[in-house]
């Protein structure tokens, strides 16, 4: 009995911040959607400018994620060949873009690839116009490449673990069964860590259909992106709360899909 | 530890209470004498919003510290909406003596109910859109509408809207967003004065800013201000703040690579207004503070910050004089029609920038 109360006290801090500044935060955004009863979903429904940002959202949260994934995938295969001591140093250096704010993120790539970055510049000398190259940075693709530099980190943090695993005896065995080193790849590795890759293309799009501060810094606000559309509700000359939290539900609502997604299939992979 | 002792005992003695000093020579206005010794009582002046680095704030600061020794100021740095919040919330127990913000945001307050009435040197001199009739709020500065053009990357610098128009800028001209940044509004309400527009009609401004997209000229809309951007010369046409341009030029080495214009057809004055705080702790200092930057000295401080004095006809040093030459086609944007119209503004700039 004693017991049982030490671990309810235990409890009890985390349930306190969990309901202070989750459960809270979200019950008002929710409260605040509905308080004109379905009108502010009507209204956003209504707007077609939220079902391009919701193109543009959808667009943006696979291509970059699906990117991310890609490369991901080779640098954690790369990291779990190596020896620890390598590989815990440069798992420090990749997961450093996860620290930094995508504010930050936003500017460093314009100092690099902006109209007067150093990169921009330096193709200048060998005659590619500036106005060209460097407005690339600043389009959807620009911020793909943007959103690649702290989704990649993530996908190798998901990957990496199931990849050190992983039975090597058995591409050892396919090898010597005469398998060229491609097929080893995709019929006896690539089905195994699937479901990793696949919570890491979920997570990672998720996180890319929720940031606005990359985008906001980046491309500014005429690309059309739900998070950017919700950033636009939301001014210094007044605010549209219902809309914004309309819209934010919408996002939200989005985001666990796509979460619940990836929970999903693990389930069903686990009861087989 | 010697430095933190010093530091104390340089605290002390600035607590001591000392007789009143008066400043030396003649009144600005008269009764400044009267009310400096009422404000002395008082100490102190807190002073919301009026951030040292924004519009010369900090030599008004240094300038009034000179003038009036025994007033201290107090100041803070929060930005319009939240000063308005801010009053709001501490109503009972005000802690602000007065409130500075853009002055749609004083609109705001007055409908809360947190100003008190104050006409202080010049008020009469403001044009009607730039104060309240009872001195709720009145305007002590205004920043403008101008283009402001990296002469490195376009090699015609733009004079008009009508220029702007015109294929030479092809993805050039990036502009704060209008549904979430008070220089974005004001910039509608520029071009749309530029296109025969009133306060009351704002549909030749959408109009103009809907062809200007669909001319390929606009590089991007932004959520914040892009000034650091501009610097660095990742913007050729920036449709911004004269002030802005100005510091550039002449503060942050820009130079003679960047351009100030005010369209020659017509541009926006945005008012910036300041506040008597409702019930606030040292009114006697406030008005003394008030009436300081609206006197002729001020106001031309102001100047020197690049954004021009509210009160018409103060005379400013040749060289200020010289960077903000006149420019009559300036109309001034009524706060008041504003708000009323931004719901407008909204809905239609949204239809005619990004819905193409």
């Amino acid at each position: 009995m004693a017991s049982r109360r030490i671990q309810v006290s235990f409890l009890l801090p985390c349930a306190a911040i969990f309901l202070l500044f989750f459960a809270a935060p979200l019950g008002s955004v929710v409260v605040g959607a509905l308080a004109g009863g379905l009108g502010a979903f009507r209204h956003l429904f209504a707007d077609p400018l939220f079902w391009r940002g919701l193109g543009g959202s959808l667009i943006l949260g696979t291509t970059a994620p699906f990117a991310s994934v890609v490369i991901g995938f080779g640098v954690a295969l790369h990291l779990s060949r190596l020896s620890d001591g390598l590989r815990t140093a440069l798992l420090f250096v990749i997961a450093l873009p996860l620290t930094f704010s995508g504010l930050i993120v936003a500017y460093g790539f314009i100092l690099l690839l902006g109209r007067a970055g150093f990169v921009t510049l330096a193709l200048a000398k060998l005659g590619l116009d500036p106005a060209i190259v460097g407005a690339l940075i600043f389009t959807p693709a620009g911020l793909g490449l943007a959103y690649s530099y702290y989704l990649i980190p993530r996908v190798v943090m998901v990957v990496l673990p199931v990849l050190r695993n992983f039975d090597q005896s058995q591409l050892l065995a396919a090898q010597s069964l005469g398998a060229a080193s491609w097929r080893v790849l995709w019929d006896i590795l690539l089905p195994q860590v699937f479901p990793a890759l696949l919570r890491a293309f979920c997570l990672t799009s998720a996180v890319a259909i929720g940031a606005y501060g990359t985008a906001l810094a980046l491309v500014g606000t005429q690309l059309n992106i739900l998070s950017l559309l919700l950033y636009s509700k939301i001014s210094e000359t007044g605010a549209d709360f219902p809309a914004a939290s309309a819209l934010s539900v919408v996002l939200m609502a989005i985001c666990c899909v796509i979460i619940g997604l990836s929970e999903t299939a693990e389930g069903a992979r686990r009861q087989k | 530890m010697v430095t933190w002792l010093a530091r104390l005992a340089f605290s002390a003695t600035l607590a001591l209470p000392i007789a009143a000093m008066a400043f030396d020579g003649p009144e600005l206005y008269d009764g400044e004498k009267t009310l400096y010794e009422a404000a002395v009582k008082e100490g102190m002046v807190v002073s919301f919003d009026t951030g040292p680095t924004w519009a010369n704030w900090k030599s008004q600061f240094a300038n009034f510290k000179k003038r009036y020794p025994e007033v201290e100021i107090v100041y803070n740095d929060i930005g319009s909406a939240v000063t308005v919040t801010a009053l709001e919330k501490g109503r009972n127990r005000p802690q602000a003596d007065t409130a500075y913000y853009f002055a749609g945001s004083a609109v705001d307050a007055m409908s809360k109910d947190v100003l008190a009435p104050f006409k202080p040197v010049n008020f009469d001199k403001l044009a009607p859109a730039f104060r309240q009739a009872e001195g709720k709020w009145f305007t002590i500065h205004t920043l403008n509408v101008a283009f402001l053009v990296n002469t490195k990357l376009v090699k015609t610098v733009p004079q008009s809207w009508a220029d702007l128009l015109k294929p030479d800028y092809k993805k050039s001209v990036v502009y704060l967003d209008p549904r979430s940044t008070g220089q974005g509004q004001v910039v509608v309400f520029a071009a749309n004065f530029a296109g025969g527009g009133d306060m009351d009609n704002v549909a030749p401004g959408l109009d103009y800013l809907g062809k200007l997209h669909k001319s390929g000229n606009v590089l991007r809309t932004v959520g914040t201000t892009p000034y650091a951007q501009f610097l660095k010369g990742e913007i050729p046409i920036w449709i911004g703040y004269e002030n802005d341009g100005l510091k550039a030029k002449y503060v942050d080495g820009m130079g003679d690579d960047v351009a100030v214009v005010i369209p020659k057809e017509a541009s926006a004055a945005a008012p910036y207004a300041i506040s008597l705080v409702k019930n606030g702790p040292n009114p006697n200092a406030a008005r003394l503070w008030l009436n300081f930057i609206m006197t002729d000295q001020g106001q031309a401080t102001f100047a020197e910050g690049f954004v021009r004095p509210s009160v018409p006809g103060v005379s400013l040093p040749a060289d200020i004089a010289a960077k903000l030459p006149p420019a009559p086609q300036l109309k001034p944007v009524d706060v008041v029609k504003a708000q009323a119209a931004k719901t407008a503004i909204d809905e239609g700039w949204a239809r005619a920038a990004l819905d193409q």
